[in-house]
């Protein structure tokens, strides 16, 4: 029962809204059940739950049951009366695979993918992941208190992380602390390497005659970032890790490119840049540092467009620069100028995030100083990425630099006959009759790649202050896609230099095979043992205990040490955020850069000592939560301390009333 | 409205088999979270024990799939570090049981000043352990 409800309410929230949104845009043209079609109505349910939940919230009304149920209610309304509508007469839109291809799909990226996935996590559901129990904190704000919360001020945390958790959450009444966070997060993964099969194919639609060929290629693309590299992150680690924000974020930048790019090769698509800037607008309201990396990127490409463009002029091409400039003008229009107006409407009235302020912005903005933000060795790049993606993405991305230089000298170099290299890849099948809107597609890729590749190196050249493990994993899409590229020219090569096939194929496999091991290499004897969740069960039971004993007035202090899941205990207390308080790894308390409080790290090394008693009497501090046998001898000893909980391995301490 | 059969066949394959593959993961993740609970012991102090009688601390049992359900427990009160009372009971899951009383070993101790008692409550089986250990100072 509780496993259809939760599929009921995934259906319900994450596909009827978009796809009613959907109908309603393409005029039924669209069709849902397709790849673009599922894919589409994931991240516009995202956008339209988001805002709708923000606006109530402005409202004053209670985020409940009942008012979320709007949602799908209008949505399924609106689905019954359009089927019932006169179908629009007009084209519909392309539809990109073929019965064959779909196979491959199916066969390959989709139980490849999600079993492997599926392996990986089986263990993994019980929730007991740090990041995760304090991102579930927040979410289980929503679900208790109905309203939206400020987080006290802190930058770390966005509204859009949570908005869709609680949503399901209070729709299906499963409780958090189950294996639904996990699950959301999977299939957000899933489909972020969806959205880059259809990222894969926009970007090379147009620069390959053949429309088999980009298919391919997209094909190859999601077979790299979603099934080869399927365990490393930011694929299953970030899940299992619960890391919300990231794994949200990459799923909504390929799909804001998807846009953007449908802008670039569509004539007087204008629908597609609003669409563009409502899913830049939903990433900035969903995390943070994929909204910094994002911005990077298309900043980048912008900057790289206009040199480009403006070079192009140099040898005697205008219709680069009167390309770029034709876009410029079908983005300024007064749809794009409602767009700005409500934006900022919803940004200073609706809702800002929290990480809007001055003091969050200085401290991700700046000459990095601290080991771990100063950026990675190229060397340590490749390691991140994966050696074998790392080295054929870096093929790639020098011959797609060739590629644009033969799109932009190929009638001159034509007329010379003097390199046979660019008349081989001409017969490649690289198309020459769009050249305009090629090479801006692969520039925006380049740009991708290139912008986050300096992000990671060195950081001090964009002044980010951001640590550089974290930029890193938005290396893997478009890595992916390069690594596709090279492949597929691969592939190319030696079908046009030895006709045949089977070698070919031979080679390709070859090639794959080399990156199965290298991608895999991450499922190891660890990665398979079964992890045992006693420990955080048992700190859950804790937990449970202390919030009915305890008064809001008595302090609980934890460690963070030794405990396992104990970042969840809060979610029993729900007494705040920084409730109950935590004793830190202790290289925390050394930090040059300003004081750290150390009263956490005291009241459990010395509980006897003057300082620990000043500490305890500080904080208020009532109740200690520990590991058995791990500092626990101080509290055996002493008369000012009992031992009032046990488990077989949590001990609860409490300080004696005098 | 006319959509491509295959394409649609196969999408619609896709979210039965993901539907199937989703529900299975969460049936796993049910049973993950219910082997993590299994054979659980904990035991602690409450401070409300109503239903016993009267509002003093009592010991709380808590067994998660215990079997069999109910294990033995060893109860110990010393006062002033020498008079004791020991007592064996049998705890079922989430029983309350009243600590016995301090009035036995109060008789036995003609000291006037304050005294600090000692419970320890010490729960063994084949596979678990468990103590706790309360110090409570009473004025005289």
């Amino acid at each position: 029962m509780e496993i259809l409800l939760l599929l009921l309410s995934f259906f319900l929230f994450l596909f009827l809204p978009g796809w009613a949104f959907l109908a309603l845009i393409f005029k039924n043209k669209l069709n849902f059940l397709s790849l673009r079609g599922i894919v589409f109505s994931l991240g516009f349910s995202l956008l339209i739950v988001d805002s709708f939940v923000l606006l109530i919230n402005f409202i004053g009304l209670k985020i409940n049951f009942f008012s979320i149920s709007i949602i799908p209610l209008v949505a399924g309304i609106f689905l019954i009366f359009n089927y019932y509508r006169k179908k629009s007469a007009s084209t519909k839109i392309k539809e990109s695979y073929s019965e064959k291809q779909i196979y491959w799909i199916v066969l390959l990226l989709f139980v490849f993918s999600l079993t492997i996935r599926f392996f990986y996590l089986s263990d993994k559901t019980f929730p007991t992941a740090t990041d995760l129990g304090h991102h579930l904190y927040w979410i289980k704000h929503i679900q208790t208190f109905g309203n939206l919360p400020h987080y006290d001020g802190m930058p770390d945390f966005i509204i859009g992380e949570h908005i869709i958790f609680a949503v399901i959450a209070i729709f299906s009444k499963i409780n958090l602390l189950s294996a639904l966070p996990i699950c959301l997060l999977t299939l957000f993964n899933f489909f972020s390497f969806l959205t880059i099969i259809i990222l894969a194919e926009e970007i090379f639609s147009s620069l390959l005659k053949n429309p088999l060929a980009s298919r391919l290629l997209a094909l190859i693309s999601g077979l790299i970032a979603g099934v080869l590299y399927s365990i490393s992150t930011p694929q299953s680690k970030f899940i299992s890790g619960g890391v919300i924000g990231n794994t949200l974020g990459n799923f909504l930048i390929p799909l804001t490119f998807i846009f953007f790019l449908r802008f670039i090769k569509n004539k007087n698509e204008q629908r597609d840049f609003i669409f563009f800037l409502l899913f830049a607008a939903l990433l900035s309201y969903t995390h943070h540092l994929s909204a910094l990396v994002f911005a990077l990127s298309l900043g980048g490409f912008i900057l790289g467009s206009f040199i480009f463009a403006g070079l192009t002029v140099l040898v005697g091409r205008k219709d680069f620069s009167a390309e770029l400039f034709s876009k410029i003008k079908a983005s300024l229009n007064w749809k794009t100028l409602i767009f700005f107006v409500s934006y900022l409407l919803f940004l200073f009235v609706i809702y800002t995030p929290t990480y809007l302020n001055k003091s969050a912005i200085d401290i991700a903005i700046g000459d990095p100083i601290k080991e771990t933000r100063t950026g990675y060795s190229l060397a340590e790049i490749n390691d991140n990425i994966g050696n074998w993606r790392f080295s054929i993405a870096s093929i790639g991305f020098f011959l797609l630099i060739t590629v644009i230089a033969y799109l932009v000298f190929e009638k001159k170099l034509k007329e010379k006959k003097v390199l046979k290299l660019f008349q081989f890849l001409d017969q490649l099948g690289l198309k020459t009759n769009d050249s305009v809107i090629s090479s801006f597609s692969i520039l925006l890729l380049i740009f991708w790649f290139l912008m986050l590749f300096i992000a990671s190196n060195s950081p001090e050249l964009f002044k980010v202050d951001i640590p550089s493990r974290r930029i890193i994993t938005y290396l893997t899409f478009s890595t992916s896609i390069l690594a596709s590229f090279t492949i597929f020219i691969f592939f190319s090569s030696f079908q046009f230099l030895f006709k045949n096939t089977k070698i070919t194929a031979l080679v390709i496999l070859a090639l794959l095979g080399t990156g199965f091991f290298d991608g895999l290499n991450e499922i190891d004897n660890k990665t398979i043992t079964k992890t045992s969740h006693s420990l955080a069960a048992q700190v859950y039971i804790a937990s449970a205990y202390l919030a009915k004993v305890s008064t809001p007035e008595e302090k609980i202090l934890k460690d963070h040490i030794y405990l396992s899941g104990d970042t969840f205990s809060k979610l029993f207390l729900m007494r705040g955020y920084n409730e109950p308080l935590s004793r830190s790894y202790l290289q925390r308390y050394n930090d040059p850069t300003k004081p750290r409080e150390t009263c956490t790290r005291d009241m459990i090394a010395q509980p006897e000592s003057e300082i620990g008693k000043a500490c305890f009497e500080k904080t208020g501090v009532k109740y200690i939560l520990l590991k058995k046998d791990r500092g626990t001898a101080s509290f055996e000893k002493s008369d000012s301390f009992s031992k009032i909980f046990s488990t077989q391995e949590t001990v609860i301490y409490k300080l004696n009333e005098n | 409205m006319k959509i491509k059969s295959t394409e649609s066949t196969t999408i619609s394959l896709i979210l039965l088999i993901a539907g199937a593959l989703f529900a299975t993961f969460y049936q796993q993740g049910i049973n993950s979270e219910k082997k993590a609970y299994q054979e659980q012991l904990a035991l602690a102090f409450e401070n409300s024990c109503q239903e016993l009688g009267d509002n003093d601390d009592c010991l709380v049992a808590y067994l998660e799939n215990f079997s069999p359900n109910t294990v033995k427990t060893k109860i110990e009160t010393k006062v002033a570090g020498k008079f004791s009372i020991e007592k064996e009971i049998e705890i079922k899951p989430f029983s309350k049981i009243k600590l016995p009383p301090e009035n036995e070993l109060l008789d036995k101790i003609s000291q006037t000043n304050d005294l600090v008692f000692h419970y320890k409550i010490a729960v063994t089986n084949d596979k678990l352990e468990a103590s706790i250990d309360k110090k409570v100072i009473r004025k005289r």
